[in-house]
């Protein structure tokens, strides 16, 4: 097994003296290639301080975070946004469309960003879209997609381009169950194709679509599981909404 | 009544809640109210009102009888207990070691009913024919002081006994000389100071100073206007008051500006505030509530910048006062305050603020409910509308260019066609304007396959139509003032240079002044003249001079006859310029060539065209009242392609002059030619040989003069840097709404000088698209201004091109460098979960 994200020793601190506060106290963990991690836990206890590192957003104050083999916190400004681009996929809970991009313009971007032609960009876009289930939604603004396929939409932009480590905060937050579900799926079938992905959920039911779950409480990793099998999994991708991969 | 105060409660909070774009819409307000005050009130002080101006002319009299009245005529008008009192003016010359200057003369008693023309600021008013009082110049010049001596030409030298002040010209060279001089002098050269007594009617004092009856001649008196029942006569308004409407309406199309750029500020706070408004009328609030709280936000801000305003420019204007006596080169009273003109420019001040609320207002009141709780951009209704309403507005307009200049051609009345030019020219402006949304929407169609940054701003700006429709109109009408101007003056200056006669030839330079024989030969060294001779008028006696008549005389031009001429039309010819002149003069002046014809005793002329049938003239010789018969010669025509009367038209020779009785003038005037154009250093080199003469100077045609070509640059860099100003809060207004982007571009890989690509495309969009659009607005008020003139206009293409070229290039330029990147991660902290 290859080990895309490693965190050793991982902390993360704001402030200084007596202002300082810990977010996330010295953490070590690794996720392999094509293993689907949960992370739970109540609200401060460090879920998206630990993403946000992963993601290469953010920098560790101690200790290392190693993605796909590059040391996040040693990486320049513009490597980390190539390693952003190229390796990473986000996914956030609140709905982060460009509301002036169409839905293909918004999938494409990271891959214009990375300086492909339009043209080939919008291509993989739209058999990105294909694979969500939106394929023929993509002349369409954000303003005009409901709230589950705005998600899908953001879900598509995060694997385009191949990307292997896909990040995700609350993805279903915002969406019913049936469409939360039909993301949900298709997490798990990125990473059942050989890829990996962080899920950061309140959800027991969408934790159990990991292969492992990380609980966290006041910034240190209290508990770890393997999460029961309850779920159908070899239901089609995109089966929710009637479409298929 | 609980409602409002809850609006009024909301609306201060939202204020305190966006201190920065808050401080944006006060200050756009404030600024422009703060120009009015101070302009209002420096104007005020600056222009006196009509009673300052007649106590300057006419001290505490209630009439002035100008020169020209008689003693018996004075008899006549004035009896009883009527005071007269002489005031003499003249000009002399004041002797200094080895040159001398140009003085004003006066005698006056500053403590009789003079008391006021003039001041004395130092010792006291001469009360003996010896003596003099002195300005400050003279005695600067002369070096005398209290105590001291001066010499006038004429007079000889006089004992200063104190300081003078022309109030109205801190730098004259005033001698004020005793009052029994003036008592003295002839009555024709005085001028009379009258004090009426009580109750006397002034009224057939002035009828029967213009009707003297058949043998009378009649003479002017002028009468008190500013205070007392002769007020009526001549209208009271104070000069001061004039400028003040200007100033309200310059300053009123000013916040016209602000106003647009301020109800950008509302959209965007609007939109930022959507959820919020949404929950208000989720929580009961009714549409005119949530419009209360926008409009009690630009309540709030328009007080805020209208009293701040006016508050600014009275200091501001308390700060210059101080300087003004200098800049004016006059005694200023005290700042004069204008109540109701500063609560004026308060009122639009707050009127403008509200307006920029009320069209964002509307937008908060119409939102559905769940279309705000969602956050989501209202549907944009149909761009058609715009265009429509855009043309329709832009139709209006011209029809009341074309109206307005018509009517100025047409009619005497200038008030209706300023009006519709006025009223075409911001119509113009504001339905270009509309047709921006239009424009983007088409544009925007443009966009699929523009980079990724240009592509996000094009879509950002034309989506928020409510922000980028305001900003537009803001940029292209300061845009549209800037090729305005371009065009203005280019089509002066084609008209000018059209009607321009040269008065010199392009390598001759002119000295002028009591020395100019004296200076001339200095400057005719200094820039190696090839040439060089003074210039001597042809006199006849004191008074009396010689002038020149070829009354059949045609010009030979293309346009001989005039259209519509009847048969044998022709044009006289007559030249009053007559100088003796010699060989040098004549080579001096491009005419060598006539040398022969000048010693055969013929007259030469220097013309400015080819003349027909000029080759005899008449010699007229004037006493200084009567003409004599003419006396025909010979004459011989140079064109030297010179009007205009500042050098001779006709020269004779010195035996011809004294055939004629004629002597030689006073030499004012000296000529040097050069062998190539006049330069600068040229010019200036003859200005400093001439610089060592008081009152002698040195002068060059240098081509139409174009006086406001400063005055017009500073207006264009001023409506440049206004647009790019504008442009940078238009920018600054979209980056508060793109927050959010920001941060998925950052997440999404994006590197984080892709902000300042997006910022300075931002830019270049709303600066191109007001670029084109400014272009017909700019041009369709000058044509109407133009036309009603009746000239023509003149496109200024390069220039025109280059500014709305260079408008996108400095707005990008601008914004890319005070642009910033996406800051780092922790600055959305706030923002995530």
């Amino acid at each position: 097994m290859t080990t895309l994200v490693q965190l050793e020793g991982a902390t993360r601190w704001f402030g200084a003296g007596h202002t300082q506060v810990t977010a996330l106290h010295p953490t070590s963990l690794a996720v392999e290639a094509g293993e689907l991690l949960a992370v739970m836990g109540p609200s401060g206890s460090g879920k998206t301080t630990l993403l946000s590192l992963v993601g290469g957003l953010d920098k560790p104050s101690a200790g290392r975070v190693i993605v796909d083999g590059k040391d996040v916190g040693s990486l320049e400004p513009k490597n980390l946004a190539i390693l952003r681009r190229r390796t990473l996929g986000y996914v956030f809970q609140d709905l982060n469309l460009l509301a002036g991009l169409t839905a293909r313009e918004n999938v494409a971007i990271p891959l214009e960003l990375d300086g492909r032609p339009i043209g080939e960009a919008k291509s993989a876009a739209d058999a990105a879209l294909e694979s969500v289930g939106l394929a023929s939604l993509g002349d369409r603004f954000p303003d005009d997609l409901s709230g589950g396929e705005q998600q899908r939409v953001a879900i598509a932009r995060a694997l385009v381009g191949g990307r292997r480590i896909l990040l995700t905060d609350e993805p279903t937050g915002a969406l019913d169950s049936i469409t939360g579900e039909s993301v949900m799926r298709l997490l798990r079938a990125h990473c059942d194709t050989g890829g990996t992905a962080i899920l950061v959920t309140h959800d027991a039911a969408h934790a159990a679509w990991a292969d492992r779950v990380v609980f966290l409480r006041d910034g240190r990793v209290v508990d770890e599981a393997q999460p029961a099998p309850s779920h159908e999994m070899t239901a089609p991708v995109g089966a929710a909404t009637g479409s298929s991969v | 009544m609980s409602a409002t105060g809850a609006i009024i409660r909301l609306a201060r909070r939202d204020v305190g809640r966006s201190p920065w774009r808050s401080l944006l819409v006060a200050l756009l307000i404030l600024l422009p109210v703060m120009g009015m005050a101070w302009g209002i009130t420096i104007l005020a002080t600056v222009m006196p009102d009509a009673d300052a101006r007649d106590t300057h002319q006419m001290g505490a009299a209630d009439l002035i009888v100008e020169p020209g009245s008689s003693a018996a005529q004075r008899n006549a008008l004035f009896r009883g207990e009527t005071r007269l009192e002489p005031v003499m003016n003249s000009g002399k010359r004041l002797l200094l070691p080895g040159t001398s200057a140009n003085v004003s003369i006066t005698s006056r008693d500053l403590e009789g009913l003079a008391r006021g023309t003039f001041t004395i600021v130092g010792g006291r008013q001469p009360s003996d024919p010896g003596e003099v009082a002195i300005s400050a110049r003279v005695a600067e010049i002369t070096g005398a002081s209290i105590g001291g001596h001066v010499e006038l030409e004429g007079i000889g030298a006089l004992i200063v006994v104190g300081t003078v002040e022309d109030p109205w010209d801190l730098n004259g060279r005033l001698v004020l000389l005793d009052a029994s001089i003036a008592r003295e002098s002839s009555d024709d050269n005085a001028a009379w100071l009258v004090a009426l007594p009580e109750g006397a009617d002034p009224l057939p004092i002035l009828e029967a100073a213009s009707n003297p009856g058949p043998t009378g001649v009649p003479f002017q008196v002028n009468w008190r206007l500013g205070r007392g029942r002769l007020a009526e006569l001549g209208g009271t308004a104070g000069a001061g008051g004039a400028p003040t409407p200007v100033v309200v309406v310059m300053g009123g199309l000013v916040l016209l500006e602000s106003a647009l750029v301020a109800a950008a500020a509302f959209a965007v706070s609007i939109r930022r505030r959507q959820r919020e408004l949404g929950l208000l009328a989720a929580a009961g609030a009714e549409p005119r509530h949530l419009a209360g709280t926008v409009l009690g936000e630009g309540l709030v801000l328009g007080l805020a910048g209208a009293i701040g305003g006016v508050a600014v420019g009275l200091l501001a204007a308390a700060a210059t006062w101080p300087f003004l006596d200098e800049i004016t080169n006059r005694r200023n009273p005290p700042l004069v305050l204008e109540p109701v003109a500063l609560g004026a420019a308060a009122v639009i001040g707050l009127v403008a603020a509200l307006v920029a609320a009320a069209v964002p207002a509307w937008s908060a009141a119409r939102m559905p409910v769940l279309l705000a709780l969602s956050g989501r951009r209202p549907p944009s209704s149909g761009a058609r509308r715009y265009l429509r309403l855009g043309l329709s507005v832009v139709a209006l307009a011209t029809v009341m260019t074309i109206g307005g200049a018509t009517l100025s051609l047409t009619s005497s009345d200038s008030t209706l066609p300023v009006l519709l030019l006025a009223g075409g020219a911001m119509l113009g402006t504001l339905g270009f304007g509309a047709i921006s949304p239009w424009l983007l929407e088409r544009l925007e169609g443009l966009s699929a396959r523009m980079p990724l940054a240009g592509r996000i701003a094009l879509r950002d700006t034309a989506r928020a139509r409510s922000r980028s429709a305001p900003i537009v109109t803001a940029i292209l009408a300061s845009l549209a003032a800037t090729i305005a101007i371009g065009a203005y003056g280019a089509s002066r200056d084609a008209e000018i240079a059209a009607n321009w006669q040269p008065w010199m030839a392009p390598d001759e330079i002119l000295i002028e002044g009591p020395d100019a024989e004296r200076a001339g030969p200095n400057a005719a060294l200094a820039v190696n003249a090839v040439a060089s001779s003074a210039i001597v008028g042809a006199a006849n006696g004191e008074t009396g001079y010689a002038w020149i008549d070829a009354p059949l005389a045609r010009l030979a031009q293309p346009k001989d006859p005039p259209p519509g001429a009847p048969p044998g039309f022709g044009l006289g010819f007559s030249a009053h310029n007559v100088a003796i002149a010699d060989e040098q003069l004549l080579r001096a002046l491009h005419a060598e060539a006539a040398a022969a014809d000048l010693a055969r005793g013929a007259v030469v002329l220097l013309t400015q065209e080819a003349w027909l049938g000029l080759d005899r003239v008449s010699v007229v010789i004037n006493d200084g009242i009567v003409d004599a018969p003419g006396v025909e010669l010979p004459a011989r025509v140079v064109v030297t392609g010179v009007g205009g009367g500042n050098l001779p038209q006709a020269l004779m020779s010195a035996a011809t002059a004294t055939r004629f009785g004629l002597t030689a003038g006073i030499p004012y005037r000296f000529v040097l030619r050069l062998d190539h154009t006049v330069a600068e250093a040229d010019l200036q080199g003859a200005a400093a040989a001439s610089a060592q003469f008081p009152d002698t100077y040195a002068d060059a045609d240098r081509g139409p003069s174009r006086p406001d070509d400063l005055f017009r640059l500073l207006l264009v860099v001023a409506s440049l840097l206004f647009a790019v100003t504008v442009t940078g809060i238009a920018v600054v207004l979209g980056e508060a709404e793109s927050r959010p982007d920001q941060r998925t571009l950052l997440a999404l890989g994006a590197e984080p000088r892709l902000r300042r690509r997006i910022t300075a495309a931002r830019a270049g969009v709303l600066a191109i698209l007001a670029g084109c659009l400014a272009v017909p607005a700019g041009l369709l008020p000058v044509w109407g201004l133009l036309a009603s003139r009746g000239a023509d206009i003149v496109i200024p293409v390069f220039e025109i091109a280059a500014a709305v070229g260079m408008l996108p290039l400095l707005a990008i330029g601008a914004t890319w460098i005070l642009g910033r990147p996406i800051p780092d991660w922790s600055a959305f902290r706030s923002s995530t979960t």
